[in-house]
């Protein structure tokens, strides 16, 4: 049963562990500015759009799948059993998918950020900027919402990590083309018009992602 | 257990093999040697395709343009497949695209639309139908396949290359049909199902993408492009060797085969939506797309139609037969694998 | 290397042959079609065989089978 203050319960547990463990965001942090830092490196000079935009999601997909494998790491079989105890599981899925979901807000955000510090906001001069960081934001959510049960069952499966890349590329992929192309076509100064189409298929596809999480996540559960 | 609709299958293959690698391409022009008309006299070279023109029995041929004619004023065949036209092109054509069309008593009316292209655009020339000729009429007119200029006789893979997709997209149903009633009954047998239709739906997928590559390079002059089918139907791959993987990586069989559900109706439902959805947003290179992703009038004749159908049904037929062969085998498998632990 | 010279040497002959499609005269492929020298036959003939094949293959595969689940029930009626 979707009890709101259940969600809203779960979801403060997992800031508070959260913010418990601050080496963990630290770690996310240090990855990105990182990754942009070597990109950076590498390159060196002006980039053409095209380029910049999709060096940009390259790194935002990295440090996505970094920072949502660990969703359903942290706890082992014997809290997992005493929280389906006390919470209905598909509450536990839908407050962990919101988590990580303002998680991934918070990091696409802060991504752009050290991307257009390093390679310069020269490109978002001629761009819809509100509809660029819009097309950011959705993408970096959508990513949450599909990753959260593939690092579910990568979880379940017993190895993490890798097994999440494996399971979640696949998925993740078609999404990543639609928002590089809205994001792109933002850059360009295409006008919302145009752009909608492309962000309002990933509001559906959250949506639909999220739904599926839901149903499909008790079996997940169960031991 | 019922055995007809395998030999059907067989047999509907085979019949689409015989078929549709034998019926020959309509006679169609396939080259000038001058594509620019300036008034005055000109000779043009033409190549055709599947034509048997005879210096016996010449053809006949004029240059249309809006409903006007210019007649040839001597044919010379030059060979089975090419002729010699000699015009004397009037000035005052009113279009600047004409076309070219050959009548041969054989082969009939054959048309090159937009052939040549003439600068100047007037009023229009004194139009007199060309001398006529004995030119006998066709009474049956035999099965042939239209000729499209870029892909010329490789329209045959069609009958190969699209029903690979069918029956991958068919399997992967019945996959994830298996995975759905493997979470609310926990009964093996279904898991079998599931397993069994996803190998043989990844091997069509691999096929299709196999012929698919091979078309593309006779006729888009690359191996792989960055198309929207193409991306979905890599995607699509992915997603099933993924899948592969995730029960490989677990030992315990029940505990893989709930896992293993859950990703195959998780990755399915989104799949049919990226298949579904994104195609509709973007042009492609694909024929007969560019805002529908399913099959379009454009490229689908009658007599392709004719042959496409039943390879359809072939194909999707052998593709269950190997799915039912796949689940009984991996059945076996296990069972035999209890009766030694037992 | 001497004969990988001569190897890229002689594929770069082999493929001056493929510069008559730059051209805007009439690209070559179209004197010798697979029908006009009866190949097309031995195309047909072997897609039908290997297909025959498969298709036979796959019948004794079922049959084995099927012999194999015919065994198991008798052994174990529950299974």
């Amino acid at each position: 049963m979707m009890r709101p203050q259940e969600i809203i319960g779960l979801v403060r547990l997992e800031v508070a562990l959260d913010l418990r463990q601050k080496a963990s965001w630290a770690g996310m942090l240090l990855y990105t500015v990182s990754a942009v830092y070597l990109c950076y490196l590498g390159v060196r000079g002006g980039l053409p759009l095209p380029t910049w935009n999709a060096l940009f999601w390259t790194v935002l997909l990295f440090a996505a799948f970094n920072a949502l494998a660990r969703s359903f790491q942290r706890e082992d079989t014997g809290r997992q059993i005493y929280l389906h105890t006390l919470v209905d599981p598909r509450n536990v899925v839908l407050a962990r998918t919101l988590y990580n979901m303002a998680v991934m807000l918070v990091l696409s955000l802060l991504t752009l950020a050290v991307y257009v510090l390093m390679f310069g906001g020269g490109v978002l001069d001629e761009a819809e900027v509100g509809v660029f960081v819009l097309s950011v934001v959705l993408g970096g959510t959508g990513f949450a919402t599909v990753l959260t049960l593939i690092s579910a069952i990568a979880a379940r499966a017993g190895n993490g990590m890798g097994l999440t890349a494996i399971l979640g590329f696949p998925l993740v992929l078609p999404l990543l083309l639609s928002v590089m192309r809205a994001s792109k076509l933002a850059l360009d100064g295409m006008p919302w018009s145009i752009t909608s189409t492309y962000l309002l298929w990933l509001v559906l596809i959250d949506v639909l992602a999220l739904a599926l999480a839901y149903l499909l996540f008790p079996y997940l559960w169960r031991d | 257990m019922s055995h007809w609709w395998k030999a059907l299958g067989v047999v509907l293959l085979l019949g689409v093999v015989l078929v549709g690698l034998r019926t020959p391409l309509s006679p169609a022009l396939v080259h000038v040697s001058e594509d620019k008309l300036a008034p005055g006299p000109v000779t043009i070279e033409v190549l055709a395709y599947n034509t048997h023109f005879s210096a016996k029995a010449p053809p006949q041929a004029w240059i249309e343009n809006d409903g006007q004619r210019v007649c040839t004023d001597a044919v010379e065949v030059l060979a089975d497949n090419s002729l010699k036209l000699s015009f004397s092109v009037p000035a005052g054509l009113r279009k600047d695209l004409s076309h070219l069309v050959v009548h041969d008593p054989k082969a009939g009316a054959i048309t090159l639309y937009d052939a040549f292209w003439t600068g100047a655009k007037g009023n229009g020339i004194a139009d007199a139908p060309c001398p006529s000729m004995n030119v006998q009429a066709n009474t049956v007119e035999p099965f042939r396949f239209p000729h499209r200029s870029l892909l010329n006789e490789s329209v045959r893979n069609l009958f190969f290359h699209v029903p690979m997709w069918f029956a991958m997209m068919v399997l992967m149903t019945i996959s994830v049909v298996h995975s759905v009633r493997y979470l609310r009954s926990n009964d093996l047998v279904q898991d079998d199902g599931a397993l069994g239709a996803a190998y043989v739906g990844l091997l069509f997928a691999v096929l299709g993408l196999v012929t698919g590559s091979i078309w593309a390079r006779v006729t888009w002059g690359a191996w792989w492009t960055s198309d929207t089918k193409l991306n979905g139907a890599a995607v699509t791959t992915l997603i099933y060797c993924a899948y592969l993987v995730l029960r490989g990586s677990v030992p315990d069989e029940r505990k893989a085969a709930r896992l293993a559900a859950v990703y195959n109706i998780f990755a399915y439902v989104l799949m049919v939506v990226f298949l579904m959805i994104l195609p509709r947003l973007s042009d492609s290179l694909h024929p007969g797309n560019g805002g529908n992703p399913a099959f379009s009038q454009y490229d689908l004749d009658e007599r392709l139609r004719l042959v496409f159908y039943p390879a359809v049904l072939g194909w999707i037929l052998l593709a269950t037969w190997a799915y039912t062969l796949a689940r009984r085998a991996r059945r076996l498998q296990t069972l035999m694998h209890h009766a030694h632990d037992a | 290397m001497r004969t990988m010279r001569k190897h890229a040497i002689a594929t770069f002959v082999a493929l001056i042959p493929l510069g008559t499609f730059a051209s805007s005269t009439a690209p070559s492929w179209m004197a010798d079609t697979l029908y006009s020298s009866g190949k097309m036959t031995a195309v047909i003939v072997v897609v039908a065989v290997v297909l025959g094949g498969i298709a036979l293959w796959m019948a004794a595969l079922d049959r084995r089978l099927t012999r194999m689940e015919r065994d198991m029930k008798h052994r174990d009626p529950q299974a």
